[in-house]
């Protein structure tokens, strides 16, 4: 297997706090990986590293290959990396359909003049590409909330919106920020289920998780951070066993 | 790129387009604009005269609509643009003697120019900023001009005439016909730019700067352009203005303007064309006519009474209430029928 991403000595402070401090991440082509750690120990200061919405203190990035440290975020996505967040950063009032049409962005080719004048090469392309979210919106069963508003939608619809977005643009790696967070048992095991699907069809994905019973059962692999240090990374039966591991969790209950 | 998507194994049922039809909206408008078109032909020359004027301030209310409306940018910066404008179209037209028909291609280019700039100055700046920074330069270039013998200084410059297509623009009609060529133009470019990829980079923008970047959108590059096309239609609008007036002097960089079109924009819904078109045509025709009225000293009282009235009523303003779901489902009982998904 061969590394897609691989992150070395990253590293992010705030003010005398260091949110992340020196960590490596490798995540192999068409693997599914996870992310876990207690709350604030830096998964998610890690991935805006990663995705370039956050700045880079220290370390560097390769992205199938290439160093894209400090890279802006729109170029990484242009690049095949794309996100979901934690805290919902959805289009709030256009359309479930409008919002992963957004998404499909990078792949929209027209330009000057057709996009000034909606010329039928416009419509052809764009009819193509609506075609394509349909097929998306269908494979997460989207495809009924199609034309309502996303602000309409109750919270685990929304959550698969934004992976929907996010698929959208057929991203060579995927990162996903919580995606099962908040949602109600049986959506996590339709999320869980969904997660395999796309890593059969060839995606690559990271994925930062509280819910450990359900990465444990999909991941291939998995990273764990505490205060900003990485303190296992591992097949999941080994992190399972890891004493830092069941240290660093010692006294949560996870629902899993 | 790699193709993992499970395509449908078959062809959908539901109409994978799913889109709104153009055909409906199309037609409308061109049968609206074709009646405007007639209008100056038939009517009588005050009222042509005022129509014009109708035409220039829906042409800045609209660029509004494509800056606050569409890319959610707080702009006060159209006086900047227009007043610029009125200067270059008589700069162009007088001292470089060239008929307006390449002329106000100039003077387009001369609002692009300065919009891009505007747009370039304010990168990194949202909100407060950006609104003050681009009043700003308004205040700046009235300076200027006041200050420039060349440009007349503060009593600016008349008895020029600006010809288009060797006739002269002190025709209201033949203003009428520009200016509803420009409106047409920038409307059609407003429409397409929505439904395709430059208006979802546009709402993204708006919506979540941080969500669009992750998608792919250079943010900047957006807000760039959309000043660009905003100030080279916003000076065109200033062009004609000069051709209406017959004098340009420096209140065209005036603040009353910029508030005036403002309160256009927001009362007639900054995320809708028709609300706007409709609200600048009534605001116009009230403030021409307040005089009869015997209330022109009240013509700002009521413009400030209808923004505070709009932003606690009616916050997405009269287009906004066109759009509401109360009056879609409406409309869409008596008229369009399976148009599946939408529940
Ligand atoms: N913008 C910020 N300013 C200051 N401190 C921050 C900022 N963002 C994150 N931090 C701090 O950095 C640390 C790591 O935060 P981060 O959000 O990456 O954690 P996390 O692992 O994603 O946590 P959670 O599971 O709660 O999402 C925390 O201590 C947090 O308080
Ligand atoms: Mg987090």
């Amino acid at each position: 297997m061969t590394a897609l991403l691989e992150a070395r000595g990253l590293t992010r402070r705030w003010g005398g706090l260091t949110a992340v401090d020196e960590v490596d991440l490798t995540v192999h082509r068409g693997s599914l990986h996870g992310l876990i750690g207690p709350n604030g120990a830096g998964k998610t200061t890690l991935v805006n590293m990663i995705t370039g919405v956050d700045r880079i203190d220290g370390g560097r990035v390769v992205f199938q290959g290439a160093d894209v440290t400090g890279l802006a975020a729109h170029r990484l996505a242009s690049r095949g990396m794309a996100r979901s967040f934690q805290t919902s950063q959805l289009f709030e009032d256009e359309s479930v359909l409008d919002n992963v049409m957004a998404g499909r962005h990078r792949h929209i080719g027209y330009r000057f003049p057709h996009t000034f004048f909606y010329t039928p090469k416009v419509s052809r392309e764009e009819r193509r590409h609506r075609t394509d979210v349909h097929a998306i919106l269908r494979e997460l069963d989207l495809a009924v909330d199609a034309h309502r508003q996303v602000s309409e939608l109750p919270y685990g619809r929304r959550r698969l919106v934004e992976l929907a977005r996010a698929m959208a643009s057929e991203p060579t790696l995927l990162v996903l920020d919580e995606p099962a967070a908040g949602l109600p048992g049986s959506d996590v095991d339709v999320l869980g289920e969904v997660l395999r699907r796309l890593r059969r069809n060839g995606y690559t994905i990271l994925v930062i998780e509280h819910n450990i019973g359900l990465l444990m059962t999909i991941c291939d692999r998995m990273t764990v951070l505490s205060e900003g240090r990485v303190i296992a990374d591992d097949e999941p039966a080994v992190v399972r066993e890891s004493p830092r591991v069941i240290e660093a969790y010692l006294g949560r209950t996870d629902d899993a | 790129m790699t193709d993992t998507l499970t395509r449908p194994r078959q062809p959908s049922t539901t109409d994978p387009a799913g889109h709104r039809r153009a055909g409906l909206p199309v037609i409308v408008a061109v049968v609206l604009v074709a009646a405007a078109a007639i209008f100056p032909a038939l009517s009588d020359y005050s009222t042509t005269y005022l129509f014009a004027y109708i035409l220039i301030i829906a042409l800045l209310g609209l660029s509004l609509h494509l800056l606050m409306g569409l890319m959610g940018v707080f702009s006060l910066g159209q006086a900047a643009l227009f007043g610029t404008g009125a200067y270059a179209a008589v700069v162009v037209t007088e001292d470089l003697g060239l008929d307006g028909a390449i002329g106000f291609v100039l003077v387009a280019a001369v609002g692009a120019v300065l919009g891009l700039l505007m747009g370039a100055v304010t990168l990194r700046v949202t909100d407060l900023y950006l609104a003050l920074t681009t009043l700003a330069v308004g205040y700046i270039f009235e300076n200027v001009v006041r200050n420039s013998d060349w440009l007349g200084g503060p009593q600016g410059r008349s008895g020029f005439s600006i010809m288009f297509f060797g006739r002269s623009l002190d025709d209201p009609r033949l203003l009428c016909w520009i200016g509803l060529g420009a409106l047409t133009l920038f409307l059609a470019v407003i429409a397409s730019m929505r439904r395709s990829k430059i208006g979802r980079a546009f709402m993204a923008t708006r919506e979540s700067p941080m969500a669009a970047r992750s998608i792919g959108v250079d943010a900047r590059r957006y807000k760039l352009l959309g000043f660009t096309i905003a100030g080279a239609f916003s000076a065109v609008a200033g062009g004609l203005y000069s051709a209406w007036s017959l004098v340009v002097d420096p209140s065209v960089y005036s603040i009353d303007l910029t508030l005036s079109v403002l309160a256009i924009a927001i009362v007639g819904g900054l995320r809708s064309a028709p609300g706007i078109l409709v609200v600048a045509a009534a605001l116009t025709y009230f403030r021409n006519s307040a005089g009869d009225f015997g209330v022109s000293d009240y013509v700002l009282l009521v413009y400030g009474s209808l923004i505070v009235l709009s932003l606690r009523f009616l916050p997405l303003g009269l287009g906004g209430l066109a759009s509401s779901p109360a009056v879609v489902r409406l409309v869409g009982r008596s008229g369009r029928r399976g148009r599946g998904g939408a529940a």
